[in-house]
C-alpha cells in the first residue's frame, strides 16, 4: 500500500470537509446561534491543522493498487464521520461521542436515523450540516474530490470503483474526471430543480433545501418527529415521490438522455425491473391496506402506500404515516423492498436492483442447465452477456450481505431493550441505509439502543454504503502489505 | 482529442497509457475481456468490448465524434478494415498498423481514404542501421533531417569525458559539446555546468557538425561496423539489408526456415544467407561470430534474442543490438551489459504518438515534433517559437529555465545552432528542448 498517497488523499478529504463546514458556520453566524457557530469554527480549525501536513507536499509516487483504493475509501468515510460528529460534541447537543459519531455516520451514509429524542429542536445550522453531509454522501465524497481536483490521476479509478455502488463500475466518458463532473452536474441540477419545485409549492427556503438534500441523497433526514407527515401536503408528497424514484435511477442513464439517447435509457433493464417492482408493490399494498380497512377510501390507501413503497425502494426512509399499524403483509413487503433498494450507480442503498436481476437470472439459467445438462444458457443484461466472474461476484456479495445482516441481528439481540422483530428491521434498515425500523410496539427509537448496539449499527451503515468490501479490506492485515 | 484505439495489446495499452496521460480522451476497443480490463485498470480510459471492425461496436464507441482512430491489432487486414469502417462512419483521421509490404500501396495516393500507416519494422530497421554506422554510440536521434544529431553514448574508462565537470569540457578538449541528458542507474538528470560525469553514465550529447566529428574522432567512435552477423531473417532483416547494402558492409544472415532464407537471398544482393539455427552456439562460432564487429539479434521470440545476445556478449562482441517486443525485458537486459536494445512495440507507439502530436498542431499547440526516449522518462520536443514566447531575443544565459528543461538545438533559416549562453531564440526559430519527467506542450512551459 502506498501510505504517503493514502495520507495525501485523506488530507484532501479533510480539507474538503473543512470547506463544506463553512456553509453551516455562516448559517449559524447569521442566525445568531451562539452554541453552534463556535463549534463549527473549532471543527474547521482542527480539520485545517490536521489536513495541512498531509497535503502540503504532493507525493512523488501517486500509484496505488485496487486494494489500496478500497482501504483509502473506507478510511476516508470513517474520517469524514469522525470530524462530522465534532460540532455535535463541541456544542454539547449530543455530548456522548459514540452517539454523535452515529449521528454523523447516519448522515454520510444517507441512512437518516437520528439519536435525538426531540429532533425538532436541533439548531438549523446543524440540521443543514447533516443535510450537506447526506447530500455529499449520496453521490460519493471521493467522486466529488475527483471532480474538483484539477489534475488527473489514473489511479483514481480504484477509488471510484470502491465508492460507487453496484456490481459493475462504468465510466460515462473516457476521462474519469469528466465522468465525475458529469455525475455531479446532473446531481446538482436535479437537486436544484427539486428545490425550485418545493419553493413553488410554498415551502420556506430553508425547508426546500433540507427536503431537497434529503431526497436527492435518498437519505431522508428531516429532524421532524413525525417525518414528512409533518407537512401533510399532497403536492410535496407527489413531488418527493417522483424525485425519490429519479434519484434511485442509475445516473449514467441521465447522461444518455442528455446526449439524446433517450431510447437506450428507457430500454435499460435495471430501470424496467425497478419500475416494475415499484408498480407491483404499490398495487398489492394499496389493495391490502384498503381491504384490511386501514384507510377508508382507495385513493387514500394509494396515497400512503405509493409513498411508503417508493421511500423504501429508494432507501430514503421518509414516512408519511406510521406503517407499523399496517397489516403484517404490507409491513413484510416493505421490509423486502428495503433489501432490494435502488439501482446501481445511483444515490440509493440496498442490494441494488441489478444484483437482484442477475441473481434471479443466474437461478433461472442454472435451473435450465440442471433440467437438460447440455443446454446452453447464459445470463444477459441489456442484451449483453454477463460474464461468469460477475455472476459469481454478485452471488458472493449476496451471501456476505445476508450473513452480515444476520450476524448484526444476533449482536443487536444482546440488547434486551427491543423485541426480535425490531432488532431484525433495525439490522436490515441500517445495512440498506434506509432509516426507520419497526417493531412489535411501533417505530423503533434508535437512541434507546445500548452503546454496543449503536456501534453495531454504525458498522452496518458503513458496510452497507460502501458495499462490504472496503470495510473488510480495512480490517484485513494483508491490505497493508507493500 | 477524442481518440479510439482498437486493439488493447501491448502497443494499444502503451498508446492508451501515454495518450491519456497527455490529456486525450481515449476509448479502447478489444474483443478480449481480460486484455480490455487490464487497459481500463492501468490507465484512465473507457473500454468497449467487441470486434473493432464492426460498425455497431465503432458506433457504440462514438466513432462519429472521434478525431482519430488508431487500429493496432495484430492483424494487418483487420487494421485496414477498422480504418475503412471508421472512415465510413465519419472519423476525421485514421492510423493503421500495417506490416506486410504488399499492402503498402493501399496507402499511396490515399485511394482508400486511409490517412496514415505505421510500419514499425521499417522504422526499427532504420534505427538499427543508424546504430551500426557509429557502433560505439548507443543511439542516434537525428533532428532537422540530420542537421542536429542527439547521440547517446556510454562513458567508458578511456573516454575523454570520464570524471570531467561539464563546464570544463571546452577548456580540456577544445570541443564545444552540449550534454543534454545524463542517465545514472535509475536516475535521470538534466545537468548544469557543475555536473560531474562519471564512468558508466549514459549521456545524450549534441554539437554542431564539426565539433561532433572531432569529438567522435577523439573518442574513436568514427569507425563504422564492417562485418555484421544477423540472426533471424524476418521483415526487419529485409528492410535492414536494404539500408545496409548502401553502406558496403559485409553482412551474414542466419535464418532457420529454408523458405525464408531462399526468399531473402533472392530479394537482396551482396548478402550471405546461412540456413540454420541461429540460436545454436556452435553454428554461430562456426560462422565467425568472434570475428564480427557487430551482432544483431532479430529472431522471432524475445527469449531467443536475449539468450543469443548474452552469448555474443560473452564472446566479446563490441556492438550487440537486440530486438525485443516486451518492453519489460529492457531493464533486465540493460543490467546485464547489453545497451542497444530496440523494441518494435515501443517504436510503433512512438511513431503513432509522434503523429498524434503533429496532428495536434492544427488544434493550436506549438509542438512540431516529439521524440521520446529513456523509458518515457525524458522527452525531446521540437517547438516553433512564436511571438507568444516570453523570452524572445533574450540571451539564453539570462533566461531562467526550469531545472529539468534544457534548450539543445535551434534551427534558424536552415542553419543548425548548438546553443550556448550568448545565443537567443527568435521568432520563427525551430527549437529543440529536452524535458525530464514532465510533459510540456508549449515553449513557455520550460520557463521558470
Amino acid at each position: 500500500m502506498n501510505y504517503r498517497m493514502t495520507a495525501y488523499i485523506l488530507g484532501l478529504i479533510a480539507a474538503l470537509e473543512g470547506i463544506l463546514l463553512i456553509i453551516p458556520f455562516v448559517i449559524a453566524l447569521s442566525l445568531g446561534e451562539s452554541t453552534t457557530y463556535f463549534a463549527f469554527a473549532i471543527t474547521i480549525g482542527i480539520l485545517l491543522v490536521y489536513a495541512i501536513p498531509f497535503i502540503i507536499k504532493k507525493p512523488k509516487d501517486t500509484s496505488y493498487r485496487a486494494r489500496g483504493g478500497f482501504v483509502v475509501v473506507a478510511l476516508a468515510w470513517i474520517q469524514l464521520s469522525v470530524f462530522g460528529a465534532m460540532p455535535f460534541v463541541i456544542s454539547g447537543i449530543i455530548p456522548n461521542v459514540i452517539e454523535a459519531f452515529f449521528e454523523s455516520v447516519s448522515a454520510f451514509t444517507t441512512t437518516g436515523i437520528t439519536m435525538l429524542k426531540n429532533p425538532d429542536s436541533l439548531p438549523k445550522s446543524l440540521v443543514f450540516w447533516q443535510l450537506i453531509s447526506q447530500w455529499i454522501g449520496g453521490m460519493g465524497v471521493l467522486v466529488f474530490m475527483v471532480a474538483i481536483i484539477p489534475k488527473n490521476e489514473p489511479a483514481s479509478v480504484h477509488l471510484l470503483k470502491a465508492e460507487t455502488p453496484g456490481p459493475q463500475f462504468g465510466k460515462i466518458v473516457s476521462k474519469l474526471k469528466f465522468s465525475a463532473r458529469i455525475l455531479y452536474a446532473i446531481y446538482i441540477a436535479l437537486t436544484l430543480l427539486l428545490v425550485v419545485l418545493l419553493l413553488v409549492g410554498g415551502s420556506s427556503v430553508f425547508d426546500s433545501f433540507t427536503l431537497a438534500f434529503g431526497t436527492a441523497s435518498t437519505g431522508g433526514f428531516l429532524y421532524k418527529t413525525t417525518s414528512l407527515a409533518f407537512y401533510d401536503n399532497i403536492y410535496f408528497e407527489t413531488i418527493i415521490t417522483i424525485f425519490m424514484i429519479i434519484f434511485a435511477i442509475n445516473f449514467n442513464l441521465f447522461y444518455f438522455v442528455l446526449i439524446g439517447h433517450l431510447k437506450q435509457a428507457i430500454k435499460n433493464e435495471e430501470l424496467r425491473w425497478m419500475i416494475s417492482i415499484i408498480v407491483f408493490a404499490t398495487l398489492v399494498i394499496t389493495i391490502v391496506n384498503f381491504t384490511e380497512n386501514v384507510y377508508n377510501t382507495f385513493s387514500e390507501s394509494f396515497r400512503y402506500s405509493i409513498f411508503q413503497v417508493v421511500s423504501m425502494t429508494s432507501s430514503s426512509g421518509y414516512l408519511t404515516t406510521d406503517f407499523s399499524q399496517w397489516p403484517a403483509f404490507s409491513q413484510t413487503l416493505l421490509i423486502l423492498l428495503m433489501f432490494i433498494g435502488g439501482s446501481s450507480s445511483s444515490a440509493a442503498g440496498g442490494l441494488k436492483v441489478s444484483r437482484l436481476a442477475i441473481l434471479v437470472k443466474t437461478g433461472v439459467c442454472d435451473t435450465k442447465k440442471s433440467i437438460s445438462p447440455r443446454a446452453v444458457a447464459s445470463v444477459k443484461m441489456d442484451g449483453r452477456l454477463v460474464s461468469n466472474t460477475i455472476t459469481a461476484s454478485v452471488a458472493n456479495y449476496f451471501g456476505m450481505y445476508m450473513l452480515i445482516i444476520l450476524m448484526s441481528w444476533l449482536l443487536l439481540s444482546i440488547d434486551s431493550n427491543f423485541d426480535v422483530y425490531s432488532n431484525f428491521t433495525a439490522a436490515v434498515s441500517t445495512m440498506n441505509n434506509m432509516g426507520p425500523a419497526v417493531g412489535a410496539n411501533g417505530m423503533v427509537h434508535f437512541s434507546d439502543y445500548s452503546i454496543f448496539s449503536k456501534l453495531v449499527l454504525v458498522a452496518n451503515m458503513l458496510i452497507g454504503r460502501l458495499e462490504i468490501l472496503p470495510i473488510i479490506l480495512l480490517v484485513n492485515p494483508k491490505s497493508y502489505l507493500r | 482529442m477524442n481518440i479510439i484505439i482498437i486493439g488493447a495489446g501491448s502497443v494499444g495499452r502503451e498508446l492508451a497509457h501515454r495518450l491519456s496521460g497527455e490529456g486525450h480522451s481515449i476509448i479502447v476497443i478489444d474483443n478480449d475481456r481480460k486484455t480490455l480490463e487490464l487497459a481500463i485498470e492501468s490507465c484512465d480510459v473507457k473500454g468497449v468490448y467487441g470486434n473493432g471492425a464492426s460498425s455497431e461496436i465503432q458506433t457504440e464507441a462514438g466513432v462519429a465524434n472521434a478525431d482519430l482512430l488508431i487500429s493496432c491489432t495484430s492483424k494487418d487486414e483487420v487494421n485496414i478494415l477498422c480504418g475503412l469502417v471508421g472512415k465510413k462512419l465519419g472519423v476525421k483521421d485514421t492510423i493503421a498498423r500495417v506490416r506486410n509490404p504488399e499492402y503498402f500501396s493501399l496507402f499511396i495516393g490515399r485511394e482508400l481514404g486511409l490517412s496514415e500507416m505505421v510500419n514499425p519494422e521499417y522504422e526499427v530497421a532504420k534505427e538499427i542501421s543508424r546504430m551500426l554506422k557509429y557502433p560505439k554510440t548507443i543511439k542516434i536521434e537525428p533532428f532537422f533531417d540530420g542537421k542536429i544529431n542527439l547521440i547517446e553514448i556510454k562513458i567508458s574508462k578511456d573516454s575523454p569525458l570520464a570524471d570531467i565537470l561539464l563546464k570544463n569540457i571546452y577548456a580540456k578538449l577544445g570541443i564545444k559539446l552540449l550534454v543534454c541528458i545524463v542517465r545514472r542507474g535509475e536516475e535521470i538528470y538534466i545537468p548544469s555546468g557543475n555536473f560531474q560525469l562519471l564512468i558508466d553514465d549514459k549521456i545524450f550529447i549534441t554539437a554542431d557538425e564539426t565539433n561532433l566529428l572531432s569529438f567522435l574522432k577523439l573518442s574513436k567512435m568514427m569507425k563504422p561496423a564492417r562485418k555484421i552477423l544477423v540472426v533471424g531473417g524476418g521483415r526487419i532483416t529485409f528492410y535492414l539489408l536494404k539500408e545496409l547494402v548502401k553502406l558496403r558492409m559485409h553482412i551474414k544472415v542466419i535464418e532457420i526456415s529454408e523458405e525464408k532464407s531462399q526468399a531473402l537471398d533472392e530479394q537482396t544482393h551482396g548478402v550471405e544467407v546461412i540456413n540454420g539455427d541461429g540460436t545454436n552456439h556452435d553454428l554461430l562460432i562456426e560462422e565467425g561470430l568472434e570475428t564480427m564487429d557487430a551482432f544483431v539479434a532479430l529472431a522471432g521470440r524475445d527469449e531467443q534474442n536475449i539468450l543469443v545476445s548474452l552469448f555474443a556478449n560473452t564472446r566479446g562482441i563490441n556492438k550487440i543490438i537486440t530486438k525485443i517486443d516486451d518492453v519489460s525485458y529492457m531493464k533486465l537486459l540493460e543490467s546485464s551489459g547489453i545497451e542497444s536494445i530496440i523494441s518494435t512495440k515501443a517504436t510503433t507507439a512512438n511513431e503513432i504518438i509522434r503523429y498524434v502530436r503533429e496532428k495536434e498542431n492544427s488544434f493550436g499547440s506549438s509542438i512540431k515534433k516529439l521524440y521520446r526516449s529513456l523509458n518515457n522518462r525524458a522527452e525531446i520536443v521540437e517547438f516553433l517559437a512564436t511571438s507568444s514566447f516570453k523570452a524572445i531575443s533574450v540571451p539564453l544565459s539570462a533566461v531562467s529555465t526550469r531545472h529539468n528543461a534544457l534548450v539543445v538545438g535551434i534551427l534558424r533559416n536552415g542553419n543548425a545552432i548548438t546553443p550556448c549562453g550568448t545565443d537567443t531564440i527568435e521568432i520563427g526559430d525551430n527549437v529543440i528542448v529536452v524535458v525530464a519527467d514532465e510533459v510540456v506542450d508549449d515553449l513557455n512551459d520550460i520557463l521558470e
